[in-house]
């Protein structure tokens, strides 16, 4: 129960707060509106499913939530491109980031709440769940902290490690996308390139990091890493003028 | 604006947490692990107790849990690490000793109640000793007791709850190093803008006043960054205002001086074709006050001149014999006026490195010094002497010397021993001294006083590095 708690929470927190470490290093400035954005959109978004779970998961025959999924991914690469487009509108591209992240954390938060609340309908009484809680949360929050200032820090040495960056983000979410496509049948599987299982358990903790960081997958599909590779290079040449707030 | 304690707050804590619940989940995952072996180890034991009929040997010999079950005095099954013999031990949980080692044992008893239609018929488990009543005929019977001991070894047990207790620290402890380089890097980070910033203070020349800049400054620092270029820009101000102002009024004095001269002159060259008396002597010792006010000019502006802190020196290589010769030729009529004896000593030649009009000037000051202090008839020499890696010149005289206690503060600008009242009544600014300390320090060399080798007077010895 603790192990898989902990790994729950790291699975879906961890996604929407590198988001939020990386925007925040582009947003220095525009902190409180990115937040003043974020949270309000994010606490609304999650309600509202939240309470339509029965209902969106019984659409166009069951894969309701899997279509919501996908959406709100597409829908976090396109406000991220949309965000990087509008940079010399610096409040514009601050709200924009901050309704990325929402709708990130939509997915997420959505997981977490089916988690919390309707497969453990007990939430308070098992101790485990909520020291599995405190620790997926706190190594969440950690890595997210550390990720800021590595960035931070890197971006003295290499002005361009923050477009690769968030570039890896916005592409691991088309990756997210296309993987729920495939598994619904929307999309051809196609073969399998490698299996990079024994390599970098996608279970473990690193494994959990780079599936928020790049969507890594250890037995990716061709279609998968050719969406992937296709939002990455969008956004490195549409972040190609981008200037980070110092 | 970053800040240097919100930098080292947020990281250290998001690292020691980082670690601490890594290491905690680590933990739990190699305790749970342990469990899961002593666990495992037990549903072998059971799954082979079960197994139908009883066997005498279980299917694995790795299990170290014992198990016999007995009824009455008959052994129907014993697992295939357990003693052939009875096992003695009370009811419930106890210790015990068998095969070599103690054991944790547990021990139940079971009655089986079984109905019978006639007294100890059918029943070829009963043991011998069993009694049927007249009366059993459709009665319950009382079978033979059944009695199940399970034990596990004590040292098993203690290596358990070893490898689970190490288990659960190992992480922790192996977290420790992790944790204190990633605070050591954390912290050498957040001091960083410290470090630059007094490297940038202490890498500063004598005369660079211009102001600090740090890339990025934090909350905790630009206060005193901004206070010290306030202090920089205040000194730099300063400086220029004391170099603009020892010139400026060494220039505007002269003038008037030298006209003051010229006057002087001219007025007690009338005065004397008028056959004009001067019964009080008045105006020689005005004329001697003026000159020494002109003297006392030129030495300001030499002085100012060759301040290490505005003066640049021009290295050149140059004979310093022949120019120790054109010095001593420059004082000849003063050497002369008082019949003193000047000796140099050294090379012909002798090619030195250094500024000339620095080094001529601190000859004439060195020999000027001599000729003034040392009494008619007396002894001055210079010698010169080239040595491996320096130069070295000294000056002596037959003059009355300097004490020692004195040989410090004799370089302190406008100071003269004795003060006013200095003995040998000629006059003097005090700052001869001062300039040729400032000219040695110039070129990098070291200067030296002490007594001469004459019977008395003073040595002066300036080294120089080539």
């Amino acid at each position: 129960m603790l192990i898989n708690t902990v790994v729950m929470f790291l699975q879906e927190l961890l996604p929407a707060l590198l988001l939020l470490s990386t925007l925040l290093v582009w947003q220095r400035r525009q902190v409180l509106l990115l937040l003043q954005t974020m949270l309000p959109a994010s606490f609304v978004g999650l309600l509202l499913i939240s309470s339509q779970f029965r209902e969106i998961s019984a659409i166009a025959d069951g894969v309701g939530l899997e279509l919501l999924y996908i959406s709100c991914y597409l829908l976090t690469f396109l406000l991220l491109v949309l965000s990087v487009a509008r940079q010399n509108n610096a409040v514009a591209a601050a709200r924009l980031a901050g309704l990325a992240i929402a709708s990130l954390l939509w997915v997420n938060g959505s997981n977490l709440v089916l988690f919390l609340f309707v497969y453990e309908r007990n939430l308070f009484a098992s101790p485990a769940l909520v020291l599995g809680a405190t620790l997926g949360l706190g190594i969440g929050l950690s890595v997210a902290v550390l990720w800021y200032q590595l960035q931070r820090e890197l971006l003295r040495h290499w002005r361009g490690f923050f477009q690769c960056s968030l570039a890896l983000l916005a592409a691991r979410q088309i990756s997210m996308a296309v993987m729920l496509l495939v598994q619904t049948d929307w999309l051809p599987s196609g073969p399998q390139l490698w299996n990079s299982q024994g390599l970098l358990s996608e279970q473990s903790e690193y494994g959990h990091f780079f599936n928020a960081l790049v969507g890594y997958e250890a037995t990716p599909t061709l279609v998968q890493l050719a969406g992937f590779a296709a939002g990455f290079l969008l956004l490195l040449w549409q972040s190609r003028t981008l200037e980070v707030q110092k | 604006m970053s800040s240097i304690r919100r930098y080292l707050v947020t990281v250290l804590i998001a690292m020691l947490t980082l670690t601490s619940f890594m290491a905690a989940l680590q933990s739990y995952r190699e305790s749970i692990s342990r469990a899961d072996q002593l666990f495992d180890d037990d549903l072998k034991v059971l799954a082979a107790s079960l197994l139908q009929p009883f066997a005498a040997i279980t299917p694995d010999d790795n299990v170290s849990s014992v198990v016999q079950i007995w009824r009455d005095k008959e052994l129907v099954y014993s697992s295939s690490n357990a003693p052939k013999q009875r096992i003695e031990a009370p009811l419930g949980y106890s210790e015990q000793n068998f095969s070599g080692q103690r054991w944790r044992t547990f021990v139940q008893i079971s009655t089986a109640q079984l109905q019978s239609s006639a007294a100890g018929q059918n029943n070829p488990k009963n043991s011998p000793d069993s009694k049927p009543t007249t009366a059993a005929v459709n009665q319950t019977t009382v079978q033979p007791e059944l009695r199940v001991l399970v034990a596990q070894p004590l040292k098993q047990r203690q290596q358990l709850a070893d490898e689970v207790v190490l288990a659960s620290i190992y992480p922790v402890v192996l977290s420790l190093p992790l944790q204190a380089l990633l605070i050591w890097l954390a912290v050498s980070k957040g001091l960083s803008p410290l470090l630059r910033f007094a490297e940038q203070l202490s890498g500063k020349k004598a005369d660079d006043l211009t102001p600090v800049s740090l890339s990025e400054v934090p909350v905790e620092l630009s206060q005193v960054l901004g206070t010290t270029n306030q202090l920089l820009a205040k000194l730099a101000d300063a400086f220029a205002r004391e170099k603009r102002f020892a010139s400026d009024v060494a220039h505007e004095l002269r003038t008037p001086l030298s006209v003051l001269q010229v006057n002087l002159h001219n007025a007690i060259a009338q005065w004397r074709q008028a056959g004009v008396a001067d019964p009080a002597g008045l105006m020689p010792a005005l004329q001697d006050g003026v000159q020494r006010m002109s003297q006392l000019i030129e030495q300001i502006m030499l002085l100012n001149r060759t301040n290490p802190e505005h003066f640049k020196a021009k290295l050149q290589n140059f004979d310093l014999a022949a120019l120790s010769r054109d010095v001593i030729a420059e004082l000849y009529p003063e050497i002369l006026r008082k019949n003193q004896q000047v000796e140099l000593t050294g090379a012909e030649q002798m090619s030195v490195s250094a500024d000339t009009f620095a080094m001529r000037l601190l000859l004439l000051n060195l020999l000027g010094n001599a000729i003034k202090y040392t009494p008619a008839g007396g002894q001055i020499k210079l010698a010169l002497a080239q040595q491996t890696k320096q130069i070295r010149l000294t000056v002596e005289d037959s003059g009355p010397g300097i004490d020692p206690k004195e040989y410090q503060r004799v370089f302190d600008r406008f100071y003269r021993v004795g003060g006013d009242r200095h003995q040998s009544g000629e006059p003097g600014s005090g700052l001869g001294l001062a300039i040729v300390k400032e000219i040695v320090a110039l070129h990098g060399g070291s200067l030296q006083l002490g007594p001469s080798g004459f019977t008395s007077g003073l040595k002066i010895t300036v080294e120089l590095p080539q």
